[in-house]
């Protein structure tokens, strides 16, 4: 399923940058639920007209309608596509900010809004430990928690939160590191 | 008076136009924001995303010209 929290062998995926001989395994997003606070504000904002529009149709100056009628209809269209359009840039957002592990790399893409995108990127041999995280009573009742992935090349830190059953990712990553390094043990 | 009175009736809908124009800009960019994204991370739906992304930007630039209509 594409549209997972956790792809297995997705089929068509692959990242800017692959090898040719490299295979995507998982792909990793946030948890559907991290979802949930702005798909009730889509909610919220597309039953506003319904209350809304009625009220400014009828405001009066001097006896003229302050808004024709014709161009409430045309703001009416305008906040729905307002209202797709957040909709829009927030799945996306969802859709790929992604940990996308491959048969040779482990891949950490960040997009925030219009003008940000990270990428970074090590080999699977690099990995030293993983490490998962749940806290708080949403993350206890819900496993939803953290994953950190230590490497041994600059010391740096793979860090990816809001994911579904972390124990089983960190699993997933170490048995791959361990069988990477066990075909290769001189890296 | 009337004048006045048209004026005052007039300002919010060409406020809104003007937000209108200014949302055509932001559709225009999640188009490249898209490609961008698309090319980051290829995936079985990545003509869905550029399709929708189209979509949004041909909305917005129609629902702007049927605002300047109804002025």
């Amino acid at each position: 399923m594409v549209f997972s929290s956790l792809v297995i062998n997705p089929t068509k995926t692959s990242y800017d940058g692959a090898d040719h001989d490299e295979r995507v395994k998982y792909v990793i997003r946030r948890s559907m639920l991290t979802n949930i606070p702005w798909l009730l504000a889509v909610v919220i904002m597309a039953v506003i007209p319904i209350f809304l529009m009625p009220y400014i149709g009828n405001i009066k100056i001097a006896g003229n309608h302050l808004v024709k009628d014709n161009f409430l209809m045309a703001a009416t269209l305008f906040w729905y596509l307002v209202t797709f359009g957040f909709f829009f840039q927030k799945f996306l957002s969802w859709f790929f900010n992604v940990l996308v592990i491959t048969n040779k790399k482990i891949v950490d893409m960040d997009f925030a809004g219009l003008a940000y995108k990270n990428i970074s990127e090590t080999m699977l041999y690099n990995i030293e430990d993983v490490t998962s995280n749940i806290t708080g009573i949403v993350g206890t009742v819900f496993n939803i928690g953290e994953v950190f992935i230590q490497t041994a090349a600059e010391k740096r830190e793979f860090e990816f939160s809001g994911t579904d059953d972390p124990s089983k990712i960190r699993d997933l990553i170490i048995d791959l590191v361990q069988r990477v390094k066990a075909r290769d043990p001189n890296n | 008076m009337i004048l006045t009175t048209e004026l005052l009736t007039l300002i919010p809908e060409l406020a809104a136009v003007l937000i209108m124009a200014m949302y055509i800009v932001f559709a225009f960019v999640v188009t490249r924001q898209v490609r961008l994204m698309n090319d980051s991370l290829a995936t079985p739906v990545k003509s869905v995303f550029t399709l929708m992304a189209l979509l949004h930007f041909l909305a917005a630039v129609l629902i702007f010209g049927l605002a300047l209509l109804a002025l």
